[in-house]
């Protein structure tokens, strides 16, 4: 099974997914860029308002989360599917937790430094499959296959 | 909703997300520092505001609002680094 990605803004990987929360009455799409860096799947304050995000219904979460974007306040998001596009119509992944981050302080610059930042597909999903990002070949793929790289 | 149909809004939503950044250039001239909706690769509703945005979209196209790509467009060249 492959889901196949593309190249989006910035020229960063992109896969996009819908996002469907029974709890929270939630069945859309969602842009997600794939970040190897990122332990969780993550959605970001913009697509929380897409998304129509009650933040006060979410658990908040201890501790909060660090990354370039700055220091956030995250919530838990639980029970939900990942449904994507595979070349065998589709997938459902099956995820216990993603967060929802909102941003602590926001003066001007950052407010609009805020509305750049994406979604991050993590490695709680990327983890369960082989990821190819190859620029050169214009390829982004996500797959249960297994990978062979030929060796020198 | 049936599968097939998730299906189909996710490709027209990949579709829709391609199609702003192919006419990104021409976008951030027309609606600098708006956020732009594009449904069957065509703009549909731009704010400067996305929470208002969003209130329009989902009035008009009601759960389809969820389906639609949605991008904040600047004229300013940024650089992403996660």
């Amino acid at each position: 099974m492959r889901i196949e990605g593309y190249f989006g803004r910035y020229g960063a990987p992109y896969i996009d997914a819908v996002m469907i929360c029974e709890k929270l009455g939630i069945e859309e799409s969602v842009k997600f860029l794939v970040d190897t860096g990122a332990s969780k799947t993550t959605i970001s304050e913009s697509d929380a308002i897409r998304l129509k995000i009650n933040y006060e219904e979410l658990q908040k979460l201890e501790t909060g989360m660090m990354g370039i974007g700055g220091v956030v306040n995250t919530y838990s998001i639980k029970e939900l599917t990942l449904a994507f596009v595979t070349d065998e119509g589709s997938h459902a992944e099956q995820i216990g937790e993603i967060l929802a981050i909102k941003h602590r302080v926001k003066n001007k610059e950052e407010e609009e430094r805020i509305k750049l930042i994406p979604c991050l597909l993590g490695r709680d999903l990327l983890d369960k499959f082989a990821l190819i990002v190859d620029k050169t070949r214009n390829m982004v793929l996500i797959t249960d296959e297994e990978v062979r790289v030929r060796q020198a | 909703m049936e599968k097939e149909k998730l299906i189909a809004k996710l490709k027209r939503f990949e579709s829709d997300t391609k199609w702003i950044l192919e006419h990104y250039d021409e976008l951030k001239i027309e609606y600098p520092d708006e956020w732009v909706a594009s449904f069957d690769n065509k703009i549909v509703g731009h704010d400067k505001d996305l929470a208002n945005l969003m209130k329009k979209l989902r009035a008009k196209y009601q759960r389809d609002a969820g389906h639609i790509a949605v991008e904040f467009v600047t004229p300013r060249k940024v650089e992403l680094i996660l």
